[in-house]
């Protein structure tokens, strides 16, 4: 199958004062074209920066590609003139973040929002964008468009400026959508709404996405393909359906086990012991060792490769060392 | 089992000011008429959606908010009519833990600071007696006595939340309201700080009003829930039995709203339509009927009484009417 888009060996470092520390280390991930691949781990795990440094968002002063590639369709994003990823931005690839407030501009009627992203992409009169923009707010599920853009978007609830995100997101029908957190911020039912209105836009549109998210339960939902993001490196990833049945990895399997199950009888929750470790004070082997149920004493010293189960299922760890088909990494 | 605290018909209104000279115009009821029992050694979960009211409940609870009408017994003893010092004394026996664990901890205080000041509010101990008793509680959450020379900002978040947990279990109280005590925490934190609670009512015979939006944290943590929605109950059971047999119209569309960790799951989801609508300006009726799928004619004008439908099940709603 082609690969719409596909990190290769990813690492990214930042400045700090007492040297540069790397944040994300060498991580791989191919995006097929409608899939949805969610990349799911907890705080300082590396995925919101892992998904900035596909749209080239992350400070230059302070961040650095030290190794690999993003390539889009086969060509670099690295490689790319600022005016060349500027039309990439928005055009085919768009982003939603977790906080619709901070990400849209308070003093502008939601309708120049739309109209703007609109009209950054395509050159259309203002009256026509402004037809456009009302007809986007309608595909998103707002009811009365009309009355919408005519509003500031501190007259709206939280999932309503989501859904303005979303509608601004997908106006110039990008290839690739990147959803970082998109339902964090809000509550339950809310948060249906939003899954289901993104599902069904991806299937209408054939759109691509990696959702960021720290919840497991939505992954479970939404997505095809998962990685589990562990101090800046991917630690397993595979097939949804495949990972949450038979999960390899003793921290997919520790995160599995303290979350509350919400059907079948309830069994004390196994808290994962510990905390995630500072990038600055990654160990030299498997960075979570520490808190491991099942180390070895080889875990300590030797770094374990992601090994190759089947079906594209792969596992860092050293319990699944001469199981593997092939070695990927 | 005995009840340690009883709230009845508990009301909280504010006054909604308008224009330059603040004309009261109208009343947002952030409580309006809510009716719960806890029994000792039990945790009792509030859940509901942002706007439900139910920080309002556990504030007011405590009376760091004060009701505009109701009582809230307290081992006893209304507590709404209790004075200043009274209330003061109380305080040993209840006390709260918060969402926030940066918000809540002065960041300018050690923890060993934070510790000691309320004891030193409600005893005269000596410094001997505080160290042991420092020393001694934070263990009892699972940090170690060097904690207490520590700043806030050289903790994690959930090292902070102990320190939360460690404050209000401090003076010994029977009773502690827990306000979303592990939203702001990652999972694999979360269940050590659920784990702890756990651990820490059995062995201290503490009862809890645990108040949450997370229905799977509930589901584990809690013997009774209530469900809350534009400061009503809608529903009181026991959580089992809550949850494997929702009564009300909203508490199935919240449960059915959980997404759950099992891809071959991928439920049908009753996916409510619209969003909670302002408390300022609530729905006539029933306060949910613009939301519900199984809406009546009559939800829109009447409002559905407090109905108890088995042993320990009560609920509010004109399925149940007749």
């Amino acid at each position: 199958m082609t690969k719409l888009l596909e990190i290769d060996h990813l690492s990214i470092e930042f400045a700090s004062p007492t040297g540069p520390i790397q944040v994300v280390s060498s991580i791989s991930l191919d995006l097929e074209p409608g899939q949805t691949h969610g990349i799911v781990g907890e705080s300082g795990s590396g995925k919101s920066v892992t998904s900035l440094s596909i749209m080239r968002l992350l400070p230059k002063d302070q961040a650095r590609v030290v190794e690999g590639d993003i390539r889009l369709q086969g060509q670099s994003l690295l490689g790319m003139s600022e005016s060349q990823m500027q039309k990439v931005r928005g055009n085919r690839i768009a982003f939603i973040f977790q906080e619709p407030m901070t990400a849209l501009n308070p003093v502008f009627k939601i309708g120049r929002q739309v109209r703007e992203a609109i009209r950054q992409h395509s050159k259309k009169s203002k009256r026509a964008a402004q037809k456009e923009a009302i007809a986007l707010l309608s595909e998103v599920g707002i009811s009365s468009p009309e009355q919408i853009v005519n509003v500031y978007p501190h007259q709206l609830s939280g999932g309503m400026r989501q859904r303005v995100m979303i509608a601004m997101a997908i106006a110039s029908n990008p290839e690739i959508l990147i959803a970082d957190e998109p339902t964090t911020a809000l509550d339950v039912t809310i948060q249906a709404q939003i899954l289901d209105l993104m599902k069904k836009l991806q299937k209408e549109r054939g759109m691509a996405m990696i959702l960021i998210t720290h919840d497991l339960g939505v992954v479970a939902e939404v997505c095809d393909v998962v990685s589990v993001m562990y101090a800046g490196q991917i630690v397993e990833q595979g097939d949804v359906k495949t990972l949450f049945r038979e999960p390899k990895h003793p921290y997919t399997v520790g995160l599995l086990n303290s979350i509350p199950q919400f059907s079948g009888k309830e069994k004390r929750l196994q808290a994962i012991s510990g905390q995630v470790p500072h990038p600055a004070e990654y160990p030299a082997g498997c960075r979570i060792a520490a808190r491991c149920p099942s180390r070895m004493d080889m875990c300590d010293n030797i770094e374990p490769t992601l090994y190759e189960l089947d079906h594209g299922h792969r596992c860092k760890c050293h319990l699944y060392r001469g199981d593997e088909n092939v070695t990927y990494s | 089992m005995l009840p340690i605290l009883e709230v009845k018909d508990l009301k909280k209104h504010y006054p909604v000011k308008k224009g330059i000279f603040g004309r009261t115009n109208g009343m947002a009821k952030a409580l309006d008429g809510i009716s719960l029992t806890i029994c000792k050694g039990e945790t009792f979960a509030i859940v509901g959606e942002s706007g439900s009211g139910k920080t309002t409940l556990g504030k007011t609870v405590l009376r760091l908010i004060e009701p505009t009408s109701g009582s809230i017994i307290f081992d006893g003893v209304d507590i709404t009519q209790l004075g200043a010092e009274s209330m003061r004394q109380l305080k040993t026996d209840m006390q709260m833990v918060y969402q926030d664990p940066y918000g809540s901890l002065d960041p300018k205080w050690t923890v060993g600071r934070t510790l000691e000041e309320p004891l030193r509010t409600h005893y005269s101990l000596s410094a001997q007696v505080i160290t042991e008793r420092i020393h001694r509680i934070l263990e009892v959450v699972g940090l170690t006595p060097q904690h207490a020379l520590r700043y806030p900002y050289e903790l994690s978040g959930g090292q902070r939340q102990r320190v939360g947990i460690a404050r209000a279990l401090i003076l010994e109280p029977k009773f502690i309201v827990f306000d979303e005590p592990v939203s702001a925490l990652d999972v694999s934190i979360q269940a050590q700080v659920l784990t702890l609670l756990e651990d820490l009512q059995s062995r201290l015979s503490l009862t809890y009003l645990f108040v949450s939006h997370d229905l799977s944290v509930v589901r584990y943590i809690s013997n009774q829930v209530g469900v809350m929605y534009l400061g009503k109950m809608m529903e009181v059971g026991p959580t089992e039995a809550l949850f494997s047999d929702p009564l009300h119209p909203y508490t199935q569309a919240l449960i059915s709203a959980i997404p759950e960790p099992n891809p071959d799951k991928r439920s049908e989801r009753i996916v409510l339509s619209g969003e909670v609508p302002s408390p300022r300006n609530p729905p006539s009726g029933c306060v949910f009927h613009t939301r519900c799928p199984k809406a009546m004619p009559q939800c829109a004008s009447i409002q559905p009484e407090w109905l108890q439908i088995s042993e320990n099940r009560y609920t509010a709603c004109h399925l149940y009417t007749n």
